[in-house]
């Protein structure tokens, strides 16, 4: 599993709205998803909002804690790879 | 020199040979054509504009002209293009305005990518730009109009340019484009208001352009900072329906509304999230000008 490099995001009160370069889509996330986010951009910015962009990196023991719908969500959305 | 200062036999020399040059928002344009109805509403419309002397660089030339020989005589019809490319299929030569009004916008759409290129109607007050996005049909350009003949400056009723770098929003102060009974509203509005002639039967009904007020289009070199992004939607006989946005909600209206955005990709997402990190946004229904008017001056206020 792992995280697609160069997706962006930026977190505001109502949402996480995330930009995924592989399908040019941009969609909005809830807010509990706001902890891998940040643990996965490494280069955060620390504007008022949160926002950065993923850094690619095998990421199977870091998302081994999350609930299955989670990562299913992120697979979908072409924000975390399988690798299939 | 503007345009109010040739005489119509001079436009029509000029569009006829070396081309009548003028600014579009941050561009200049060329227009050619020898069809005599644009002459005519070119010069009534486009009364305020400068024109742009000969060493100016010219970075769209744009010609309207018979696509054929038979079609300068028999159902006569008039062709765009921008630099040798015909985006669009030939419309009735009645239509020869509002083809140069759609045109333009295709041109800055197409080819403006140093900026987010947003389907929305902008109007400054102050220094600060109030940003109305829309879908087509929602009202957008008959508010924008009723704003502009209440004092706002009009920036654009169609296209907001927001600069990359600068986060400012470009002027393209342009004839305001109006559809259906939207004429009749806006013609209503006071004896000040000039519209073009009405193209009935065209793809979205009857058009008309209202002319933008010369202070507008005078004041063309000065950018906006964003304040205010407002999603407006007109419903006949609704009562005013007015609620905020949060940002995240905001960033998408504003990207889905972004005629370039696949374009820009990583630049267009960061450059939306610098917009509404300056913004408030609000969306509203409403009926009349009565009621949405005074509720974007109360939101204007909360603003500043």
């Amino acid at each position: 599993m792992r995280i697609c490099s160069g997706v962006k995001w930026r977190e505001y009160d109502d949402g996480i709205v995330v930009y995924v370069p592989a399908t040019c889509e941009t969609h909005i996330l809830a807010k509990h998803f706001s902890a891998f986010f940040h643990a996965s951009s490494p280069l955060a910015a620390s504007l008022k909002s949160g926002a950065g962009t993923l850094e690619t990196f095998d990421c199977e023991a870091a998302i081994s804690s999350f609930p299955v719908q989670f990562v299913e969500e992120l697979l979908s959305l072409k924000i975390l790879d399988s690798g299939n | 020199m503007k345009i109010h200062q040739l005489s119509l036999a001079e436009v029509r020399v000029r569009l006829a040979f070396q081309g009548l040059r003028i600014p579009c928002g941050p561009f200049n344009v060329s227009i050619h054509s020898g069809l005599e109805p644009l002459a005519w509403v070119l010069h009534k419309i486009y009364a305020d504009f400068p024109i742009a002397d000969e060493s100016a660089y010219v970075d769209f030339e744009v010609k309207l002209e018979a696509p054929n020989y038979l079609r300068k005589f028999v159902r006569k019809q008039v062709s765009f293009s921008c630099d040798g490319r015909i985006p669009f299929k030939p419309l009735p030569i009645g239509q020869a305005f509002p083809m140069l009004e759609w045109g333009l916008n295709w041109v800055i759409s197409s080819h403006a990518h140093s900026y987010l290129v947003i389907h929305a109607a902008v109007v400054e007050k102050n220094g600060r730009a109030l940003i109305l996005a829309a879908d087509p049909g929602s009202g957008k350009s008959t508010l924008c109009a009723a704003l502009v003949h209440r004092g706002w400056r009009l920036l654009s009723d169609e296209l907001a340019l927001v600069d990359l770098v600068s986060g400012q929003v470009l002027p393209i102060a342009r004839p305001i484009s109006l559809k259906n009974a939207s004429i009749g509203v806006v013609g209503a509005l006071g004896a000040d208001v000039e519209l073009s002639p009405v193209c009935h039967d065209t793809a979205k009904g009857s058009i008309a352009h209202m002319k933008p007020p010369a202070a507008s289009v005078g004041s063309i070199a000065l950018s906006a900072k964003p304040a205010l992004v407002v999603f407006p939607k007109y419903a006949k006989g609704t009562h005013l329906f007015s609620e905020k946005v949060g940002s995240a909600q905001a960033f998408l209206e504003i990207a889905r509304h972004t005629f370039n955005f696949s374009v820009l990709a990583g630049d267009g997402f960061d450059a939306i999230g610098r917009l509404i990190d300056q913004v408030h946004a609000s969306r509203i229904s409403y009926s009349s000008f009565d009621q949405v008017v005074p509720e974007i001056e109360r939101l204007w206020q909360e603003t500043e």
